[in-house]
């Protein structure tokens, strides 16, 4: 089917109300040169509240019957019909101005395919608690594979490219955007803005339908999947640029070698600890630096949603010790 | 600047006993598929009937498109995979039934499913499959004998067609549903993948009419022996599967079938020189035939070993129909 449509923003909902304000921000873009449409997917199972952004002809609802994020999403995008695809929870939003940011980089970089800009950390009161743009630009698999973040929701991906990795795996849950960035970095190059160009929201109020306590689980599991892909080796070799990503493939390596032992797996951990040696011995001019021993050694990397949240935890721990101090 | 809102209602049947998922790519056809589903003896209220039409044009009208439980959902050329997982999605019955554009279902085929899942906890249900040619001359009947834990048969070359089936909703979407990165082998891919875990159960009855054959299909058959190895493969590396298989080779041939899986998986992973999984099967190999034990010894296990991979099913079906012809 031929189409104009530059970007199809996909937004699954268990139906929250803050589905307006999501819809609402691509809505309001007015950026006439980028043709798009917004496909809300009704995963709740109940009909949606009335709104006055149903009128709107660039918008479609699909109804998925309790399926999972992933299914919804995946149903989103079958239907789309735009040449890039975005995805936005339906307590996320974009900032005015994404759309011609996303016009842009799309024009100056038609082959990447995973495009990405600043996200804005936002509490219930609006207020931000942090920015994050990681700027990862070009073949950035050893990046992303090591936890390097580009955002889901202040990105947009090549339709083309998403289906070519089989789009959402829906048997991984809670991380699914990392895997689906694993695999899309594994085989297409990224792209970056400066410009901030959407807002997370994580306050208090903050609840989520996601099931988190598979996360670390299913993470590795994704993670070990990749690894099991032909050329995948060649490819982190070839996105490693510096000492510290060096030592975050090896780490890569380790803590999946681990996964395998753990899990009786003893010949693939045999196949991990190959890979461990062959890159220390590939990696071995970075053995006496500091970043190379700073990024085998850390659980995260900078510029990630983990450091922002753990420095929002730690204020607000503090403002209630404050508070019940002053009481 | 394109397509109208679409109404905003879901809304959830109180029970919904399956739904009928037809993708199309705009075959004429369709109409008898989409018929043979509205004309089952079930009340119209206990199924609904989901067309995904992924041919990227709109569908000429119809008269079954003004059915009160028909949806008709437009995919934008995504292939089957993707247009059957959305109306996997979408859909709100308990059971899912896969059916072509051009295969059809037999008069009284839901009633036999309800029955069935009256008396089995199985999330796989299945009845026999009547084989049509093009154009539409009947000619094997499928008699699969399948019941329970039916892995090993399975993974040596059992195939239960989807139309002749219906899959529990929760279990397909708690696999993951179709592999979308497969093209022809992805049913087979499916039974496996749902075999693992669950079990299968049979009616007797004459449940659907599948038109077989290259022309006029939709399959990529030149890309199916190479994808449908390593959907196996990823199958080997998961967990529990050996278990499963074990317990489902009941007998000597079935235990000298599960060794040829290990067997031809290892000479696949040496000559993708893969030879940590190499290894890895061999080992498991090495514990199939002490498994089998004494069947070792027996012709049955070696037939089945050295046998290349086949359905019986098909054998015995074509057996049938040379006998009656």
């Amino acid at each position: 089917m031929t189409s104009n449509i530059l970007i199809s923003y996909i937004i699954p909902t268990i139906g929250r109300s803050s589905l307006q304000v999501a819809v609402k921000s691509v809505l309001e873009q007015g950026f006439p040169q980028a043709e798009f449409e917004v496909i809300v997917v009704n995963d709740s199972g109940n009909p949606l509240l009335k709104e006055d952004w149903h009128a709107s002809p660039y918008v479609r609802v699909i109804n998925t019957h309790k399926s999972e994020r992933s299914f919804a999403r995946n149903s989103g995008a079958a239907v789309a019909q735009g040449m890039y695809v975005a995805f936005l929870d339906d307590d996320d939003w974009i900032l005015p101005g994404a759309l011609e940011s996303f016009w842009q980089l799309a024009n100056q970089y038609p082959n990447a395919a995973w495009l990405y800009g600043g996200i804005r950390i936002v509490d219930e009161r609006g207020k931000a608690l942090g920015e994050i743009n990681s700027g990862l630009t070009g073949n950035c698999f050893s990046q992303i594979m090591g936890g390097a973040w580009a955002p889901l929701q202040a990105s947009i991906i090549q339709s083309q490219v998403f289906f070519g990795v089989g789009g959402f795996n829906p048997l991984i849950c809670g991380t699914e955007d990392e895997d689906l960035c694993r695999r899309i970095a594994s085989r297409g190059d990224f792209a970056n803005t400066p410009d901030v160009v959407a807002c997370l929201y994580r306050g208090q109020t903050w609840s989520t339908s996601t099931n988190y306590q598979r996360a670390p689980e299913d993470t590795k599991y994704s993670r070990d999947l990749i690894l099991s892909k032909p050329k995948t080796f060649q490819r982190l070799r070839s996105s490693v640029d510096s000492s510290y990503w060096s030592g975050r493939v090896l780490r890569v390596y380790l803590s999946t070698l681990l996964w395998n032992l753990r899990k009786k797996r003893f010949f693939t951990a045999l196949s991990r600890l190959l890979y461990s040696s062959a890159f220390l011995g590939l990696s071995i001019k970075y053995l006496f630096s500091r970043d190379y021993w700073a990024g085998l050694r850390a659980d995260h990397v900078p510029e990630t949603l983990h450091f922002v949240m753990r420095d929002y935890d730690r204020r607000t721990r503090y403002a209630e010790i404050d508070l019940n101090s002053g009481s | 600047m394109h397509n109208s809102t679409q109404a905003v209602s879901t809304g959830t049947d109180p029970f919904c006993f399956c739904s009928a998922i037809i993708a199309t790519v705009g075959r004429s056809s369709l109409s008898r598929a989409v018929e043979s589903v509205l004309q089952q003896s079930i009340p119209n209220e206990s199924f609904e009937v989901l067309v995904i039409n992924d041919s990227g044009k709109p569908l000429p009208k119809a008269e079954w498109q003004i059915g009160k439980n028909v949806q008709i959902i437009s995919t934008n050329q995504r292939e089957r995979s993707v247009a059957r997982n959305t109306g996997a999605a979408i859909a709100k019955g308990k059971y899912l039934h896969f059916l072509d554009d051009d295969d059809w279902l037999a008069p009284g085929a839901y009633e036999s499913f309800l029955q069935l899942s009256q008396i089995s906890n199985a999330k796989w249900l299945y009845g026999m499959t009547q084989l049509v040619d093009r154009q539409g001359r009947p000619t094997i009947r499928l008699r699969h004998g399948l019941k329970g834990n039916c892995f090993v048969q399975a993974m040596a070359g059992e195939w239960i067609p989807l139309q002749a089936s219906l899959i529990a909703r929760k279990t397909f979407l708690e696999i993951g549903g179709f592999n979308p990165l497969l093209s022809g082998p992805e049913d087979i891919d499916l039974l496996r993948r749902i075999l693992r875990t669950e079990d299968v159960c049979e009616t007797p009855n004459l449940v659907a009419y599948v038109v077989m054959g290259g022309e006029g299909s939709t399959t990529d058959y030149v890309q199916h022996p190479q994808a449908s190895r390593w959907a196996r493969e990823i199958l080997l590396d998961s967990s529990n599967v050996h278990d499963r298989m074990r317990s489902s080779a009941v007998n000597s041939f079935w235990c000298g079938r599960m060794l040829r899986v290990y067997l031809t998986s290892a000479v696949w992973n040496l000559a993708h020189r893969r030879f940590f999984s190499a290894a890895s099967r061999i080992w498991s190999s090495i514990f199939t035939v002490l498994h089998a034990g004494t069947g070792v010894l027996t012709k049955d296990f070696w037939r089945a070993v050295s046998k290349p991979y086949a359905s019986l099913t098909f054998e015995h079906g074509i057996q049938e129909s040379r006998r009656m012809t």
